[in-house]
């Protein structure tokens, strides 16, 4: 209709005379109206540009987070983007074979809280009625952590599960298509839920990684560094565990000064032994510079882009929740270039251009 | 562009109602190692004016299968600001040299998996206009290990 009504408008102004007579006669109050209703949009729309209104701005009163997220310096300074690009027909025709999409949204330390879940949903809402999304039968369970909806066209049901916790994320890997994680990349050390310390090491800039010997994810690990740091024991009420020293030494592990602290294998050793599915995966990471971090270990375990592809981040990131709904969006919207999602991931305010892709 | 408007509307009227109140906070279980997550809401007033006093209810809720005996929770309150009452009353309250804000303490809590504990404080804001202070919540189990964990809310004095 919009393009009929424009045609409209367009015979009406190259033919002054003709607009004249249209204006005065009855059977025309409909040109009219529709020529009030472009003049004061297009009046409108050039307000809102000169205000610097961005398209999605609507999302902006939804997306406020309880406190601020505060990114760590990152090691990796002015790299460039250096983007690759893919044609992400193939990936969509095998998510969508069983009609079910499936999508795991990993939050980390200093990102997740309850209500991200609900958050996430009306964001949703929102965007499927701003592109007219044939989106119904939405559901969102009590706690916030999973929710679903159905594209009525195509008959593809959407399911997201929001989660916080190390070892859910770990198993996501075999379990959903589109992996995303929104959180710190603790310097490379690896995405990190609950605590700082709980890491999924997945870099390749630390060969040793310090944390509390009372952390369960780590307690069956070889202690390292023992010719420096000799070990100790401790007695938590019946157990003695093993320490090296008090606090921390390498200074980016964010534990305090009352921590047992042992060093562990870093590396990228719970990338090297977690199970993915066999077929096509998207992954997603919004976490500083994860790029630099985590390309070389990603790539050599899965070297072809059509197979495992990455939207990920070359420079530091924030916290809303604009960009992660951005991205679902695309794939919503069946966008089939990774360069046109990557675009449309930075146009988000939430963190400078920081996207790349590899 | 009524459309645009429209979502804007509703998207305003739904943000009010969150208001950026939910938090969560982690702690380990120190028998198992298990890291157990608590939910976080602070609830009330985002903005306040210098002399102006705020009520806010804390919601804790253990969303976790965890079960914590002597579970401690620490209200840390923003510098520039005093302490007017509590329901349940605090355990104990350390007040801190000016311009630190005390610190109230409930000790001996215990929680189970799904349980919901909620603490109603008042608080008076008592320095500068126009900065935000920052009201940290925080856990420990005191009798097994040191660390807190903790969580922090903002809310803005007016200029």
């Amino acid at each position: 209709m919009r393009g009929v009504n424009g045609a409209r408008l367009i015979l009406i102004v190259n033919t002054p005379g003709h607009l004249l007579r249209v204006l005065r006669g009855g059977p025309m109050k409909y040109l009219r109206f529709v020529f009030t209703l472009g003049v004061s949009s297009l009046l409108l729309a050039t307000f809102a540009f000169a205000a610097g209104v961005r398209e999605l701005d609507f999302l902006g009163p939804l997306d406020v987070q309880p406190s601020s997220f505060i990114p760590e310096a990152p090691v990796y300074t002015d790299e460039p983007a250096d983007p690759v690009h893919a044609d992400l027909r193939p990936f969509y025709k095998e998510f969508e074979r069983d009609g079910l999409v499936t999508i795991y949204l990993g939050y980390g330390i200093g990102t997740y809280y309850p209500a991200r879940g609900s958050q996430i949903f009306e964001m949703l809402k929102l965007l499927a009625l701003h592109y007219e999304l044939p989106l119904v039968d939405w559901n969102l369970s009590g706690d916030g952590s999973h929710l679903s909806f159905l594209n009525s066209k195509r008959g593809i049901r959407y399911s997201i599960t929001i989660g916080y916790e190390r070892n859910e994320f770990a198993r996501a890997f075999s379990e959903y298509e589109i992996v995303m994680y929104h959180g710190h990349s603790r310097y490379g050390q690896g995405p990190a839920f609950q605590h700082y310390q709980n890491y999924y090491r997945m870099g390749r800039g630390f060969p040793t990684i310090e944390v509390d010997t009372r952390n369960n994810y780590f307690k069956d690990e070889p202690i390292l560094k023992t010719d420096l740091y000799p070990i100790r024991w401790v007695r938590f009420g019946t157990r003695w565990l093993p320490f090296q020293y008090r606090g921390q030494k390498n200074g980016k592990s964010e534990l305090p000064d009352t921590s047992y602290t042992k060093n562990v294998p870093g590396l990228d050793v719970d990338w090297t032994r977690t199970r993915f599915l066999p077929g096509r995966q998207l992954f997603y990471f919004y976490s500083c510079t994860n790029k630099q971090y985590w390309r070389e270990s990603i790539r050599d375990r899965f070297p072809s882009l059509s197979h495992k592809f990455v939207f990920g981040t070359y420079k530091i990131n924030r916290g809303r929740t604009e960009p992660d709904v951005l991205m679902i969006v695309s794939l919503l919207r069946g966008t089939t270039q990774s360069s046109k999602i990557l675009d449309f991931l930075n146009t988000t305010k939430d963190c400078d251009q920081c996207f790349t892709t590899y | 562009m009524f459309h645009y408007l429209l979502t804007l509307v509703f998207a305003i009227s739904i943000g009010k109602v969150w208001a950026g109140t939910s938090g969560a906070i982690s702690i380990p279980d120190p028998k198992t190692g298990e890291w157990c997550l608590f939910g976080v809401e602070h609830l009330g007033p985002r903005k306040l004016s210098v002399g102006e006093t705020g009520k806010y209810v804390v919601r804790l809720e253990n969303r976790s299968a965890c079960t914590l005996k002597h579970l401690r929770m620490l209200d840390k309150f923003p510098k520039d600001t005093d302490f007017k009452r509590a329901d349940p009353q605090p355990s104990k309250i350390r007040n801190r040299r000016f311009p630190h804000g005390p610190i109230l303490y409930w000790n001996q809590l215990k929680s189970r998996p799904g349980d919901i504990k909620t603490f109603e404080v008042e608080l008076q804001v008592t320095g500068a206009r126009n900065q935000i202070l920052k009201n940290r919540i925080c856990l420990s189990l005191p009798r097994d290990a040191e660390e807190v964990y903790c969580h922090y809310f903002k809310i803005r004095v007016l200029p």
